[in-house]
C-alpha cells in the first residue's frame, strides 16, 4: 500500500517548496484546506512561516486544532512539523503575548534572546545539528549535516524526553523533536538541499 | 555554527543572463537563466540571488519566476524594480524566500518598514549600490545611473533602522572586474550595522572571498567569477574550509 501524504495549507507558509521538495523525492503529496480530509492520510506535514500566534490564530480560525489533535493521537499516522509548524505544537507561545498552542508536545515558545542568546537575531542561514539520540528520522544525517534556519523564538522542551538534535547559537535549542509518531524540525528541509531531501524521506519511510 | 554563505548572482534582462562591468550589463551575455539555475543548485550554493533588471521588470512575470524557483531547493532571493508590496506578495505566492529592494528605497524609504511588518525583517534584504566619491562613498539608484543626495552611512542605518533584515553591498567601482571586493567598504558597513551583510562586486579569486569574509561579510555573492572563469562555488568553499573558515559543506550520504 503506498503512503498517503498531505500538506496542510492554513495559509500560512511556503508549501509550494515543500511540495516540490516531496516530488524530487517521488513522493505525490496533496495539499489539504479542508481539515476534514486530514483522516484520509497516513503522513501529514504541518508547515509554517511568520508568526506564533498569527499561525495558531489561523489553526484555531478555520478549525485545524481538532482534526490535527484526534489525527497525531492515533498511532499509525505521523505528523511533521516545520519551523513554526513545530512551534505551535507546543503548550505556550510568546510571541507577540502569550498564546495557547496545541499542546501536542509539552513546552513553551520563547525569543532566544530572553533564553540567553547574545548573537544577531534572527538567527538566519545555514547551520549544523548535534544528535543526542538515534532516531528514525535522523537516518544517514550527521553532526555535519547543515540546514536552513530563520528564526528568533525556539522551542524549550518540559523534560528531555523529545529531543532528538539540538543546534547552537548563543544557546543551544531544540532543532529536532519527537514524541511518539509526532516529529518537528526548527529548520525548513524543504530548503536545505539534499540534507532536507533526506529528513523528508527519512519521514515519509519511519 | 552558523555558516558563511556562498551566493552567486543572475541578472536577467528579459533575454538572457547578462553580465558587464561597472553596471554595463547589456554587453556580455551570461546564458540561460533556467540552465544556469539548475547548475547551481545542482551544485549546492547556500542560496541564489536573482535580479530582474529588464526594462519590464515593474510587471512581474509569475511563470516565469515559478520555473525558476521551482529549480531550486535552497533559498532564493529575488529583486529587481520592485516597488510595491503586491509586487513582493506575488513573487512570494511564487517561491521567493527574500525579496531584495533596491531604486523604490530612496524614493519611499517606507516601504522598508511596511514589507518587514509584513513579511518579517528575516525575508526583506535592502541592495544598495556604492561608489566611492572624491571624499566618501555615495549612494547610487536605477542600476548605477543616479547619485542619491542620501549621506552613506547614515542611510544604511536607517535602512536596518527601518525593518531590513539584511544588507547587499554592490561596490560599482568594482563590478565585473574580478580584482577584488571593496574591503574597505564592506569593513565600514559591517561596524555600522548589526545584521547579515552580503559582500559583491568584483571577485576574481578565492582569496577575495576570503579577504571579504575577514573584513565582516556574512555572505560573499558574485557573478563574473562563476560565469565567465573556471571558478565555482564548490571549489570556493573547499579553499575557505581550508582556511577555516565556517562553510556548509555539501551533503553525501
Amino acid at each position: 500500500m503506498t503512503t498517503k501524504v498531505a500538506i496542510i495549507n492554513y495559509g500560512i507558509g511556503n508549501i509550494r517548496s515543500l511540495y516540490n521538495s516531496l516530488k524530487k523525492i517521488e513522493i505525490e503529496a496533496e495539499i489539504i484546506t479542508d481539515p476534514e480530509l486530514i483522516y484520509k492520510f497516513d503522513k501529514v506535514f504541518l508547515p509554517g512561516v511568520g508568526s506564533y500566534k498569527d499561525a495558531i490564530n489561523m489553526i484555531k480560525k478555520i478549525d485545524w486544532e481538532k482534526p490535527i489533535k484526534n489525527f497525531s493521537s492515533d498511532k499509525n499516522k505521523s505528523l511533521f512539523g516545520i519551523c513554526v509548524g513545530m512551534q505551535i505544537l507546543s503548550t505556550y507561545g510568546y510571541e507577540h503575548g502569550k498564546s495557547d498552542g496545541l499542546n501536542i508536545i509539552e513546552g513553551d515558545v520563547e525569543h532566544m534572546d530572553k533564553q540567553g542568546c547574545d548573537l544577531k537575531l534572527p538567527h538566519i542561514g545555514w547551520n549544523n545539528i548535534k544528535i543526542l539520540k538515534n532516531n528514525l528520522i535522523t537516518e544517514n544525517i550527521s553532526n555535519e549535516s547543515n540546514f536552513y534556519f530563520v528564526n528568533s523564538y525556539s522551542y524549550r522542551l518540559t523534560g528531555y524526553n523529545g529531543l532528538i538534535a539540538t543546534t547552537d547559537y548563543g544557546i543551544e535549542f531544540p532543532s529536532i523533536i519527537n514524541k511518539q509518531n509526532i516529529f518537528g524540525t526548527q529548520f525548513h528541509p524543504e530548503k536545505s538541499s539534499k540534507a532536507g531531501m533526506q529528513i523528508l524521506k527519512n519521514f515519509i519511510n519511519a | 555554527m552558523l555558516k558563511v554563505r556562498i551566493i552567486p548572482i543572475m541578472l536577467w534582462n528579459g533575454t538572457t543572463l547578462v553580465k558587464g562591468n561597472k553596471f554595463e550589463n547589456e554587453k556580455r551575455s551570461a546564458g540561460s537563466p533556467l540552465t544556469t539555475v539548475k547548475i547551481y543548485n545542482s551544485r549546492d550554493v547556500d542560496e541564489i540571488l536573482f535580479f530582474d533588471i529588464s526594462k519590464n521588470n515593474k510587471i512581474i512575470d509569475k511563470d516565469f519566476i515559478l520555473s525558476i524557483t521551482d529549480c531550486v531547493s535552497v533559498p532564493i532571493t529575488i529583486g529587481g524594480g520592485i516597488e510595491k508590496i503586491s509586487q513582493m506578495n506575488d513573487l512570494f505566492e511564487c517561491g521567493a524566500d527574500k525579496i531584495s529592494i533596491n531604486s523604490i528605497i530612496f524614493k519611499n524609504p517606507n516601504i522598508i518598514n511596511e514589507s518587514s511588518k509584513r513579511f518579517g525583517s528575516q525575508a526583506i534584504t535592502v541592495s544598495i549600490d556604492v561608489k566611492k566619491g572624491t571624499e566618501k562613498y555615495e549612494c547610487y539608484y536605477n542600476l548605477g545611473r543616479n547619485k542619491s543626495d542620501k549621506e552613506f552611512k547614515d542611510f544604511i542605518v536607517e535602512c536596518v533602522d527601518r525593518g531590513a533584515g539584511e544588507i547587499v553591498i554592490n561596490c560599482i567601482d568594482h563590478d565585473g572586474l574580478m580584482k577584488g571586493y571593496d574591503n574597505e567598504l564592506i569593513q565600514l558597513v559591517s561596524s555600522l550595522v548589526n545584521v547579515p551583510i552580503v559582500a559583491s562586486g568584483g571577485a576574481g579569486n578565492y582569496e577575495h572571498f576570503y579577504d571579504a569574509y575577514k573584513n565582516g561579510a556574512d555572505a560573499i555573492a558574485a557573478a563574473s567569477i562563476y560565469h565567465f572563469t573556471k571558478h565555482t562555488p564548490a571549489e570556493a568553499k573547499k579553499y575557505l574550509i581550508n582556511k577555516g573558515v565556517p562553510i556548509r559543506e555539501n551533503f553525501i550520504i
